[in-house]
Parts: C-alpha cells; sequence; structure tokens
C-alpha cells in the first residue's frame, strides 16, 4: 500500500498527535516528578501503533524512527533511563519529525533529518542504558511470584519500593461470570490508593465457580489503611515484606534524579520460567485491563488538569482532508434518505393518480401532509450533514500547545498555557483554517506580549508568563480568545510605529483615537520588533491573521491593557458551508450578504444622506455612518427600464472588526439559508466577492465579501478624510 | 501430437495458401499507426470563423443557460452558471477572441471544458461536426499573426479545403486574464 495514500497520513497523524499529547502530559508530570506509568503505556501504544501502521503501508522512514522511538520509550518503562528533559527533547524532536516525514514530498525537497534525529536517540539509550546492579534483592517475595513477573511488572515492584512504597498482595475471588465488571471495579478502587503492578494466578482455589486472583498493589498506605479500603466479602489484603529493613532497596528520591540517572537494575532474575507457568488464568486480567481501558483514560483526563480531548472520536487532519465520522451519525442520515426515497414513491403515486383524473378529495390533503413530511425530512439531514463536518477545535490547541512550547524554550521565556473549550466543535474547514492565524496570535504573545522574567519580577508578576485560549459558543457563534498576561500594548508606541513604517501620516496619526492606533497591528508591514528575529517580527503576522479571519466570516477584536497584557478575540460562524443570508438587489443584481456579518439593516428617506466633503454619511443613532453604494463599487448597470424606489434607499450596516459602514441597496429580498459553494481558480479572487450560490430555479447569486468590501470603503474612506474614528465602536 | 504443427505447414504449401510473413505484419502495423495519428477535434463556429477543440478537452456542449453577471471581471466573462450543480465560468469566446460578439440564436452553444480539472464554459456561435484532421494537414500558426491572439493558436488546420483553428485553451483560459482591476487596485498598498 502507498504510504502517500490519505489512509495512512490521515491515521499516522492522529498516533502523531496523540502520541505529542501524551508527551506534553508527561512532560507536565516528570516536572511534578511524579510520572504516572499508565501514561507512559499510552505513549508507548500510540508509538506502536503508529509503528505497524507504518509496516502496513510500507513506509520506511516513518517506521524506523517509530521503531527507535518505541524503544527509548520501551527503555523508559523498565526504568532503564529516565525521562530527563533531554530525553524529552529528543521525543519532540520526533514528533516534529514524524510530521514533517508525513508530508508527502517531491525529489528536490529537502529531506527532513532523519538520520540525525536516529543517532540522538542511539545515543540516549546508550548514555542511559548502563549496565545496572542489582540494587534490591527480592528474593523474600518468593519464587511464586518472582518467577512469573514480567521484566517490565519486575520493574514497576522496584520502582514502588525505591520510592518507599510498601507491597500488598491483594487476593480476590471472582465469580466467573461477573470477573470482568469485578476486576474493573477493583482496579478502580485500588488506582486511587497506589500503583496496581501484576495480576497473579492464585495458587488456592476457592471453588469451581470462581477465579481468585492475587493482585499485587503498591501504596505508600499503611497496611491497615489498606486492609479497610479494600478487604469485603472475597478480597482479603496480606503485606508483602521483606525479612529485614537492612535488606531493603535504597530509597532514593527517584522520580527528580538529573541524568546521569542511577544504576539501576537489569533485570536478571525472572526469566520467564517454564510458560506452563502462567496459565490461562491469567488471561481474564489482560481482558479486563482492555475493557476498563476506556474509563480510566477519561479520568487520566480529568486528573490532568489540562482539557484531554482524547475522547473526541471526530479528529482534525490538516495533511488529509477526511472526517471521521461515527457510525450511528450516518446510520441517521442513512435512514433520513430511505424515509425521503419513500415520501418522493408517494408523491410519484399521488401525481399519477391526479394525472390519470382521480381527484378525490383526499389527493390534495395528502399531497400536503407528503410535501410537509419532506420538508421535514430535508431539514433534519441538512442538520445531519453540517453535523458531519463538526469537529472539535481541541486538535489544533494541540499542536499550538506544542508551538508554545518550542518558542518559549527558544526564547527561554516560561510560559504555561491554559486551555478551555477545547471541545467546543467547528466545521471542519474553519479548523483547519484557524490553526495558522492561531499560531500567528500565540507567536505574537509569547515574543511581544510576556516579558522577560526579571522584567516581569518588576513587574510584581508571577515568573512564569502564561497565555489563555479559549473556545466557547455564544450564540450561534464560536468565539476564540488568546490573551496573555504581559506588557500589553502602547498605543501612542504603535501610533509612533505606524508613522515610522510610513503606514499613516503625521495629520493622520493626529486624528488617531487609540483603538484606531492598536489596530495598526492589522496593517501589513508592522512589526513592533526593529529586526527580524526567528519567531516573529517579519512584519507578516497580524495582517496574515485578519486576512485569514475575515475570509471566514469571521472578526477580530484587541483589548489590551498596559502593563496588564491583551486578549484578542476571534468570533466566528460555527459553519461555513449553509450560512444564513440577506438577499438584497442593487441596479437589477441580486446578491447575498452574510447575515453574521450584517449588524443591522435601515429604510431611510433619500434625504436623509448628508455628505461630508463629497462623502455620503447618514446619521444613525447620533452616530455618522459612512455610506458606500454597492451599485458604484461594483459599477453596476442597471437594466433597461429598471427603475428603483427613487425616495427610499436601504442601508444594511455591515462590521469588520472596528469599523462599520452602511452598504447602501436598492431593495432587501429577504434572509435565506444558502449552500456556499466555491468560485473556480479564474474568479476565486475578485475582489468583495466571496463565492455564490444558488436561490431556487436555477439562479446563481454571489455572496459577497463583506471584510473586503469594508476595508476598500474605509480606505476610500480615509482618502476623504472621514476615517473610522467616531463610528468605532 | 507432435507432428500436428508440422502436418499444418505441409497441408497449407499443399493447398498453396500464402502465410503471412514478418514483412508483412510489420507493414500493416505501420499502416494501422498512421491511422491512429489521425485527431478529433470539435469544429464550432465564433462569428465568421471556424474553430476546434481537441474532443478529449470537451466535457459536454449545452444549449445556452441563464448567467449571473459577475462585477470587476474581465468583459470577455460572461458570468457565472450552474451546470448540474457546479458553479462555471462562462466565457464568451467571440469577446476572448476580439471578434463580432453578437448573433446568437438557437444555434449557440456552451462548450463545458476542463481545465486544470476546473469546469469553464465556452459560448459559441454554432456547433458543427466533428472532424478529423491528420497531422500532415495541420500547420504551425502563420507568423503574420502576432500579440496577444496569436498565443490562442495552437496550430491551424485543414478540413475539406476550409480552415479550422485549434485553440490553446490553456491561453484562452489564463486565470490571470480573469480580472479586472480597479483604476485603483493596482499596487494597492493593502
Amino acid at each position: 500500500m502507498d504510504p502517500s495514500s490519505s489512509e495512512f497520513i490521515g491515521e499516522a497523524q492522529e498516533s502523531v498527535e496523540t502520541f505529542s499529547r501524551h508527551l506534553l502530559e508527561l512532560e507536565a508530570q516528570s516536572r511534578s516528578g511524579n510520572v504516572d506509568p499508565d501514561r507512559l503505556n499510552a505513549t508507548f501504544r500510540a508509538v506502536h501503533s503508529l509503528k505497524g501502521l507504518a509496516g502496513l503501508f510500507n513506509a520506511v522512514e516513518i517506521g524506523t524512527l517509530a521503531h527507535a522511538v518505541e524503544g527509548t520509550l520501551d527503555r523508559l518503562r523498565l526504568g532503564r533511563i529516565d525521562l530527563s528533559k533531554e530525553v524529552l527533547d529528543v521525543l519532540f524532536e520526533a514528533v516534529e519529525l514524524f510530521g514533517a516525514l508525513l508530508i508527502p514530498r517531491g525529489d528536490e525537497d529537502d529531506i527532513p533529518d532523519l538520520i540525525g534525529l536516529l543517532e540522538k536517540i542511539e545515543g540516549l539509550s546508550r548514555s542511559g542504558g548502563g549496565e545496572g546492579a542489582e540494587d534490591a534483592n527480592l528474593e523474600w517475595l518468593g519464587e511464586a511470584i518472582l518467577s512469573v513477573l514480567s521484566e517490565y511488572e519486575e520493574h514497576r515492584l522496584r520502582e514502588n519500593l525505591r520510592k518507599g512504597r510498601s507491597l500488598y498482595r491483594v487476593h480476590a475471588s471472582f465469580d466467573i461470570l461477573a470477573i470482568d465488571v469485578g476486576i474493573e471495579q477493583l482496579k478502580e478502587k485500588m488506582k486511587a490508593y497506589g500503583e496496581v503492578i501484576t495480576y497473579l494466578p492464585s495458587a488456592d482455589i476457592t471453588a469451581e465457580d470462581r477465579i481468585d486472583l492475587d493482585i499485587i498493589l503498591g501504596t505508600s498506605l499503611s497496611f491497615g489503611d489498606v486492609s479497610n479500603a479494600l478487604t469485603e466479602v472475597d478480597v482479603t489484603v496480606h503485606r508483602l515484606s521483606p525479612p529485614s529493613a537492612g535488606e531493603r532497596a535504597p530509597s532514593r528520591p527517584a522520580p527528580n534524579a538529573p541524568p546521569p540517572p542511577p544504576p539501576l537494575p537489569e533485570p536478571t532474575p525472572a526469566p520467564l520460567t517454564a510458560p506452563s507457568s502462567r496459565p490461562a488464568p491469567e488471561r481474564p486480567p489482560e481482558r479486563a485491563a482492555t475493557l476498563v481501558s476506556t474509563p480510566s483514560q477519561v479520568i487520566d483526563g480529568r486528573s490532568s488538569g489540562i482539557v484531554d480531548p482524547a475522547e473526541a472520536e471526530v479528529s482534525l487532519r490538516s495533511l488529509s482532508q477526511t472526517v471521521r465520522v461515527d457510525l450511528r451519525r450516518l446510520d441517521i442520515l442513512m435512514n433520513l434518505v430511505g424515509e425521503l426515497g419513500l415520501i418522493q414513491a408517494n408523491l410519484t403515486d399521488l401525481q399519477e393518480r391526479l394525472r390519470a383524473g382521480d381527484v378525490a378529495a383526499d389527493a390534495g390533503r395528502q399531497l400536503q401532509s407528503q410535501v410537509r413530511d419532506m420538508a421535514r425530512k430535508l431539514a433534519l439531514l441538512q442538520q445531519g450533514i453540517l453535523d458531519v463536518r463538526m469537529v472539535p477545535i481541541g486538535q489544533i490547541f494541540d499542536k499550538l500547545h506544542r508551538v508554545v512550547r518550542k518558542l518559549s524554550r527558544e526564547l527561554s521565556k516560561e510560559i504555561r498555557l491554559m486551555i478551555s473549550g477545547a471541545d467546543t466543535v467547528l466545521d471542519k474547514l474553519i479548523v483547519e483554517e484557524l490553526s495558522d492565524p492561531l499560531m500567528h496570535m500565540i507567536r505574537n504573545c509569547i515574543d511581544h506580549g510576556i516579558e522577560a522574567a526579571n522584567e516581569r519580577a518588576q513587574a510584581g508578576k508571577p515568573p512564569a508568563g502564561r497565555i489563555d485560549l479559549r473556545a466557547f459558543q455564544k450564540g450561534n457563534r464560536v468565539v476564540i480568545e488568546v490573551e496573555d498576561d504581559g506588557r500589553g500594548m502602547d498605543w501612542r508606541r504603535l501610533r509612533e510605529l505606524g508613522i515610522r513604517r510610513g503606514l499613516i501620516t503625521m495629520d493622520e496619526a493626529e486624528g488617531m483615537s487609540p483603538t484606531e492606533a492598536i489596530n495598526l497591528i492589522f496593517a501589513p508591514g508592522f512589526s513592533t520588533r526593529e529586526e527580524a528575529n526567528s519567531v516573529s517580527g517579519r512584519g507578516v503576522g497580524m495582517d496574515v491573521v485578519k486576512t485569514n479571519i475575515a475570509k471566514l466570516s469571521g472578526m477580530i477584536d484587541v483589548h489590551t491593557e498596559i502593563g496588564r497584557g491583551s486578549r484578542f478575540s476571534i468570533t466566528l460562524p460555527v459553519t461555513l458551508a449553509i450560512i444564513q443570508a440577506l438577499v438584497i438587489e442593487s441596479a437589477g443584481h441580486t446578491f447575498c450578504i452574510p447575515l453574521n456579518a450584517v449588524l443591522e439593516s435601515i429604510m431611510a428617506e433619500r434625504g436623509e444622506v448628508g455628505t461630508i466633503e463629497g462623502q455620503e454619511v447618514i446619521t444613525v443613532r447620533g452616530k455618522t455612518l459612512p455610506l458606500l453604494r454597492l451599485s458604484r463599487l461594483f459599477g453596476l448597470r442597471a437594466p433597461p427600464g429598471y427603475r428603483p424606489d427613487s425616495n427610499r434607499i436601504y442601508v444594511v450596516v455591515v462590521g469588520l472588526a472596528q469599523h462599520r459602514v452602511g452598504l447602501v441597496v436598492d431593495e432587501l429580498l429577504g434572509q435565506q439559508d444558502v449552500v456556499i459553494k466555491p468560485l473556480g481558480k479564474a474568479i476565486r479572487n475578485v475582489p468583495g466577492i466571496a463565492g455564490a450560490t444558488e436561490l431556487g430555479a436555477n439562479r446563481t447569486v454571489l455572496l459577497l465579501d463583506v471584510a473586503r468590501l469594508v476595508d476598500e470603503g474605509v480606505r476610500e474612506l480615509a482618502g476623504f478624510g472621514v476615517g473610522g474614528g467616531g463610528h468605532g465602536r | 501430437m507432435a507432428a500436428e504443427g508440422d502436418d499444418l505447414w505441409q497441408a497449407l504449401a499443399r493447398s498453396g495458401e500464402q502465410v503471412a510473413t514478418d514483412e508483412d505484419y510489420e507493414h500493416g502495423y505501420k499502416q494501422r499507426e498512421v491511422r491512429r495519428d489521425l485527431r478529433h477535434y470539435v469544429s464550432f463556429r465564433v462569428g465568421d470563423e471556424i474553430y476546434g477543440l481537441a474532443i478529449g478537452e470537451i466535457e459536454e456542449i449545452t444549449k445556452q443557460f441563464p448567467t449571473t453577471f459577475v462585477p470587476r471581471t474581465a468583459d470577455f466573462l460572461l458570468g457565472i452558471g450552474n451546470v448540474r450543480g457546479r458553479i462555471i465560468p462562462v466565457v464568451e469566446l467571440a469577446r476572448r477572441l476580439g471578434l463580432r460578439s453578437s448573433g446568437y440564436d438557437r444555434a449557440a452553444r456552451v462548450l463545458i471544458v476542463t481545465l486544470d480539472d476546473e469546469p469553464y464554459g465556452l459560448l459559441v456561435h454554432e456547433v458543427l461536426e466533428v472532424v478529423r484532421i491528420p497531422p500532415e494537414a495541420m500547420e504551425e500558426r502563420p507568423g503574420g499573426i502576432s500579440g496577444r491572439r496569436a498565443e490562442y493558436i495552437r496550430g491551424l488546420g485543414r478540413h475539406r479545403g476550409a480552415l479550422v483553428i485549434i485553440l490553446n485553451l490553456a491561453e484562452v483560459l489564463d486565470p490571470k486574464d480573469f480580472l479586472r482591476l480597479r483604476p485603483g487596485d493596482e499596487g494597492g498598498s493593502w
């Protein structure tokens, strides 16, 4: 199979993202000094499945890398190397490289440095994997237990001892029919107290229809506490303790140990003795473990403090244009289509009866009821299809997490990224288009917003900068906020820079309001850094952000306070595929305006229109609103005989970020849900036109790009000296 | 059984029938190759001239359908129309080629063509027929025609004495010609 197939890329990307998510989690845990072995195992599994996938699709490079990473993770699991900063760095590098390897590339493209990273991984293993001396004698556990421990289990057991925890043997007896549930419950319970190291078949068999298990639990609780907590009808707790304190493992504060790691036990005992000694009863726990995996994962996510979108079934994959769909949703859609088919059959039947002259009284009524039914089903179908397009925004938040990590190291600023609302769903298309703008914004926050640690200390702020990434639904829109607690923006300085960059003249600067000055950051070629660095400062950031957001019919607002930080809010429609539109007419041509850009529509007398230096304006609730005539902007020629009401005009007030402009049109034809269709390559870039749609009877109608029109209008108005000033929010 | 092949040859020799030789095969093959070289073109009338497009470039031919005017585009773009759910830009070929652009009647057709996987419509006055033109009947475009128009022509073909101008679709539908920039838009700093 072909490694460039979208199927492979999609799946692989998902695995890489899972890997990266777990890695971030592990990093947080290693900082707090308490690495959860389950998390490490999950990380291992993600890479392992990636390796399998790569093998299946013959993706050699990815397979090789996955193999190496898997090896490293395995050694981490077995405690042969420590989860040091160095190891984490290499693993994160692997995440990036996986991403680079997944992008299909031509012959002349740069080949990602796979060899270099493989050598680094190799280096890790060697420096870390020294032959550890046996540092604890476990023989007191007895041959019965020792002989069945796997290398990994033994390592966990030692690890628990090193942390000074006690070991307990929990003997449990399960009804053979309910063993799945029983083990799950017990495991959940025990997890709260410590670590379940292994399940062992028990020697003493109580009854035919029961299975007995010994579970080795490592915990820091005392025997009494454990016993109280766990003992019930079929569960007994026994203490496992070494014969004398002298032979105990040297208790060492393990987790934060710096590299070079302490000599760790190279597994000498536990040579899996006669396989027959791990008999069938070993099986049920394994099966139980798989059954439990989902709930335990949820618990991990909750306890980790960071929203873990792992449970989200639908995943965003930027390289492949696929959406993973819950089968149940497809079933619903399928059913709907089936029902529509039935209705169609009924309608055909009715039609034939009517043609045959059967004008029975109830034919009309039946027809009406069928049509109504069909309309309802169609609406459901539309909703269902829309739902299928929806994906949680969490996936790009994960990517951003990585960006933050990388940048904070590059610029040596400590940053905490707080995420909320990762499960907010948006149209797949929007989610895809959002990742670049959000990345730019986060970069700006880190580079320009967050101060250096000493500067923060002087301002009395905690040394670590904080960036909040929030998503939430607000009415039928989604708001995404990026907020930092940095130095904020000084509008006077921005204004000064605007002059220096030649974006505004001295005169323009004079009349500028703080809001307008702040909005200069969205102008092309504006950068507050004197010299470009690798992170930002090439002056392409925020104007790209603005353009991209505007393309999604979104708006961006800035709120900033000097010394306190800045907040960028992006307001977006939930979907782009179907939008509500206001249908208008100008000089005999029909257009649609996305309703989410329309603030209000007002009817005015021609006499209310005044002029300021030739620019038409109208006063709405005490504020002066500049007017743009659509017919003039587009050079529309009215068809012969077209005579709009000469005394009445309609003004559609549209807004883009801070700017408000009134579009003058001849007629408002109503609101409608429209399906947006893209225009071909040739006319995709017509300024002011965002797409096309159909309004029944095969009538194609253009959809206005309000952002662009407002931009043009504002630019034009600035020429007349009627800038957005008084009309801002 | 083993002698069957020999028997066949002997039987043929006796009956005096001729067996095809290698040269015969080669000859026949060559002749076929020349035939395959013939190319099919759809010929159509724009104004008073006859044009042609390779048959593979044309997806379908439809009657004229209503189009919607798109502001800020070149005047040869008639507008956009809807063909079975797809939005298609429709080019008035006569204007694009600088010819008389009136007189569309019931014979007028829209050729739906594909270029770089994107559909376009070409409005023509009349679709004539499918013609086969052997390569030896094709001419390079004459040097006399110069400028932009010359680039639209891939070659000149002769079919029963009539001249068929074969179009170069990539040039005729060059996307950068579709936009009409407003006077203030060039080099805009925004």
